[in-house]
């Protein structure tokens, strides 16, 4: 029974305000001939419902200090202008004319293009690190790697929702996945932030962007391996955000622990992190970003793909049970000719993981232990030397040492790469029409097995819809 | 594992206490420079202003860098232009710093463009025209008007944020807007061989400078907004020029010169940077330089070509 008074109170109040400011003098008779007719109204309701009676005039008491303090408000403001500018009154409050005005942010990205790989995708692996089952090559030939689509609004002023879904097309089915779906405070004093439901965690630097902001067409061979592309999942996030002079972050995560690298029923708390990121200014032309992570998770019968398989074969997956404890550092510079980054910039990233994993496998029925030492990383350098063009190259490496009790069973299910390790080099050019489009080519030397595979690869990136702000 | 927590623990409390000097100040965040300098004439040595970007760099491109979300989250107020102008960065900036005291709607945000009448509010909204601003032009800064309303509505926030120090606020905008209204009249006098002096431009960003100085802008060199000209284009705009001549072509200090230069060594038309905002150049080191400094450059053009 408290609760309607309160929704009247916090919904209606503003609303009648901007009525009340939107339409200033002309609309006060219109505005008096409300109150009267809510005045009869009262007068009806009076014998049944005393208590209501008493909520309705105190609103209207409301109501009408609110209208007398706007009409003085405006025509103090009205006044205090004519006396300086006769030609600039101050706005009236419009509707926003962008971004819908109750209605989210909506906005649609379409990233697709053309991939050639001189390496069939289903002969594809990384040997000695076990796959999720996004963790391969793009499929060959034209296509859409995904539609994707965000829809974001405040809820009410404590809360904020976002929900992004992707489509892509997985062996001809369109596949739908529900990418982020998360509300996030907005209100809380000091720094804080809470954030609940799906999203990308906030370890490394690359994961919690979007893939359509990366530099490349492709994720980081560490990502492949580590992350699954990149590790999102359903749980909570809180967030610090100190009094610094300088940026400091700091964070905590608990997910259910359905996604690579945790795995299983996700019942109760499967993965948790920590991360903290520290920025600054050097100078006028540069800025940087540093970062720290640690992921752990507890996979039950986490599945990983065997050598030539896809996530559709039923036999081409093992199970790990076990834990999985991830350490990791990431680092930005960016540099900018005073700090303009309108016409040049240039931006050097990398980051990079160890990986410790113990635990059993299990593989047609058959378990071995499994020890697990690995690392990885990625260094990128992206140079913008006009304003519409940007050139980049990338090297990744990833390597690592898996012990069992079964070696045998180890092998089948390529753990052991006997000294080999994962790399590839990449080079891109790009060229962005505007804030809304870009087209990149980008040519990866791929040497994750040791055959060369060659891979070329044309992609366009659109955005329609309202405006993104991005991340650093 | 305990006392290493309570370690950090006072780590972290210490630098809080230790990170705020300032904190009798009212910490303003400017986006721009023309803003902060406006904070700094209001709010004297009672505020503390750090300015996001300066004059050499595009407002609608900056990065949402972590210094800038650190200074939004300890920042009592965000005075910024608004109307899209930031939408590229401040957004991420207001999320991460999760300092709800500055967020719209609330006393600690404040909107430049909230108090000024914007021109050229689109009639239609398609990305097809370029990179439109859903409200109108952005780059108010350019007419002196504008900020009597503006200093105006920055004390009453002021004043709001720091009751302790309202007079102080009061008395200083009493004498801003004294000395303001003062120069206007001087610069409009100065400037009024200017009437229809036509001009070139790089972006539309001088339309508020061109009302109030009722300059001729015959074309832009960028095609739509925020759009770089491509030859071909530039052939057409040569075209034109030739048909309407210009006086000057104008662009500002943030943006590259190469465009204006072509157009300027195919009709001999000189080129002129203008400050654009407070920090353009060495004599627009305030707000009255600014406008001072526009003036003047123009009025040597124009006095030049005749």
């Amino acid at each position: 029974m408290r609760f309607k008074p309160f929704i009247a109170k916090t919904y209606l109040k503003p609303f009648l305000l901007l009525t009340l400011l939107s339409s200033t003098v002309s609309a006060s008779a219109a505005e008096s001939e409300d109150i009267k007719q809510l005045k009869e109204q009262l007068a009806s309701l009076k014998q049944d419902y005393n208590q209501r009676l008493q909520q309705l005039q105190k609103h209207i008491q409301g109501l009408e200090n609110k209208q007398k303090i706007t009409t003085d408000k405006v025509q103090h403001q009205a006044d205090s202008i004519k006396k300086t500018v006769s030609d600039n009154p101050i706005k009236p409050v419009a509707p926003a004319a962008s971004n819908g005005s109750f209605n989210p942010q909506i906005s649609a990205i379409i990233n697709g293009g053309f991939n050639h790989s001189s390496l069939e995708a289903n002969q594809y692996s990384l040997p000695g690190f076990s796959r999720g089952n996004e963790a391969g090559l793009e499929q060959a030939g034209f296509g859409i790697q995904e539609a994707e689509i965000n829809l974001q609004a405040s809820i009410d002023p404590y809360l904020y929702g976002s929900i992004t879904t992707s489509l892509h097309q997985e062996d001809n089915e369109i596949e739908v996945e529900l990418e982020e779906a998360f509300i996030r405070t907005q209100a809380l004093p000091a720094g804080w932030m809470v954030k609940a439901g799906r999203f990308f965690s906030g370890i490394g630097y690359l994961n919690s962007q979007h893939s359509h902001n990366w530099d490349f067409v492709d994720a980081p061979l560490v990502y492949r391996a580590f992350f699954n592309n990149q590790y999102n999942d359903d749980g909570v996030q809180i967030r610090w955000q100190l009094p610094t002079p300088f940026y400091w972050e700091i964070g905590a995560e608990g997910f259910a622990g359905r996604n690579f690298p945790a795995g299983g029923t996700g019942t109760g708390l499967g993965s948790a992190s920590l991360f903290s990121h520290i920025g600054g200014d050097i100078g006028a032309n540069q800025s940087w970003q540093l970062g720290m992570s640690y992921l752990q998770t507890k996979p039950s019968q986490r599945q990983a793909l065997l050598a030539g398989a896809d996530e559709d074969d039923a036999d081409g997956s093992y199970d790990f049970s076990g834990h999985s404890k991830t350490y990791g550092i990431d680092a930005v510079w960016k540099w900018a000719p005073n700090g303009n980054a309108r016409d040049k910039q240039l931006t050097l990233q990398g980051e990079a993981y160890h990986r410790r994993e113990e635990g059993s496998i299990t593989l047609a029925d058959e378990s071995s232990s499994l020890h697990s030492r690995q690392n990885g990383g990625y260094v990128q350098a992206v140079y913008k030397f006009l304003p519409q063009w940007r050139t980049g190259i990338r090297y990744d490496r990833i390597w690592g040492n898996n012990q069992g009790d079964d070696n045998s069973i180890l092998a089948q299910a390529d753990l052991l790469a006997q000294g080999y390790a994962p790399h590839r080099t990449s080079f891109m050019l790009d060229y962005t029409p505007s804030e809304f489009s870009r087209i990149r080519l980008q040519y990866n030397r791929d040497h994750s097995l040791p055959q060369i595979n060659q891979q070329l690869m044309l992609q366009f990136i659109v955005s329609l819809g309202a405006h993104g702000a991005h991340q650093f | 594992m305990f006392t290493r927590l309570k370690f950090f623990f006072s780590v972290v409390m210490a630098l809080c206490f230790f990170t705020q000097p300032s904190f009798a100040k009212v910490n303003i965040f400017a986006c721009e420079p023309e803003w902060g300098a406006l904070a700094q004439e209001i709010g004297g040595d009672k505020v503390a202003v750090t300015t996001a970007t300066t004059a050499l760099q595009d407002p609608h491109q900056i990065q949402a860098r972590p210094s800038l979300i650190a200074a939004v989250r300890r920042a009592d107020l965000v005075f910024c232009t608004g109307a899209e102008l930031e939408i590229g960065w401040l957004p991420m900036i207001l999320e991460k710093a999760s300092n709800p005291a500055v967020l719209p709607g609330q006393n600690g945000y404040l909107m430049a463009a909230d108090y000024a009448k914007l021109l050229e509010v689109p009639t239609r909204l398609d990305r097809a025209d370029g990179d439109v601003h859903a409200q109108g032009n952005p780059h108010i800064q350019l007419n002196p008007h504008h900020y009597l309303p503006l200093a105006n509505a920055l004390v009453e926030r002021l004043t709001q944020l720091d009751n302790t120090n309202a007079a102080v606020y009061q008395t200083r905008y009493q004498q801003f807007v004294k000395q303001w209204q003062q120069n206007i009249a001087r610069w409009e006098n100065l400037a009024k061989p200017l009437h229809q002096m036509a001009i070139v431009v790089n972006h539309d960003n001088w339309s508020y400078l061109n009302e109030w100085l009722q300059l001729k802008q015959i074309t832009t060199l960028e095609p739509k907004p925020g759009i770089p000209p491509s030859t071909a284009y530039l052939e057409r705009i040569l075209t034109l020029v030739k048909q309407q001549p210009a006086k000057a072509i104008i662009y500002a200090s943030y943006e590259s010169p190469n465009a204006a230069q072509w157009l300027s060594q195919k009709t001999a038309i000189p080129v002129l940077q203008l400050p654009f905002t407070v920090g353009g150049n060495a004599q627009a080191n305030s707000l009255a330089g600014l406008f001072e400094d526009t003036i003047q450059q123009l009025l040597a053009v124009n006095h030049a070509a005749q």
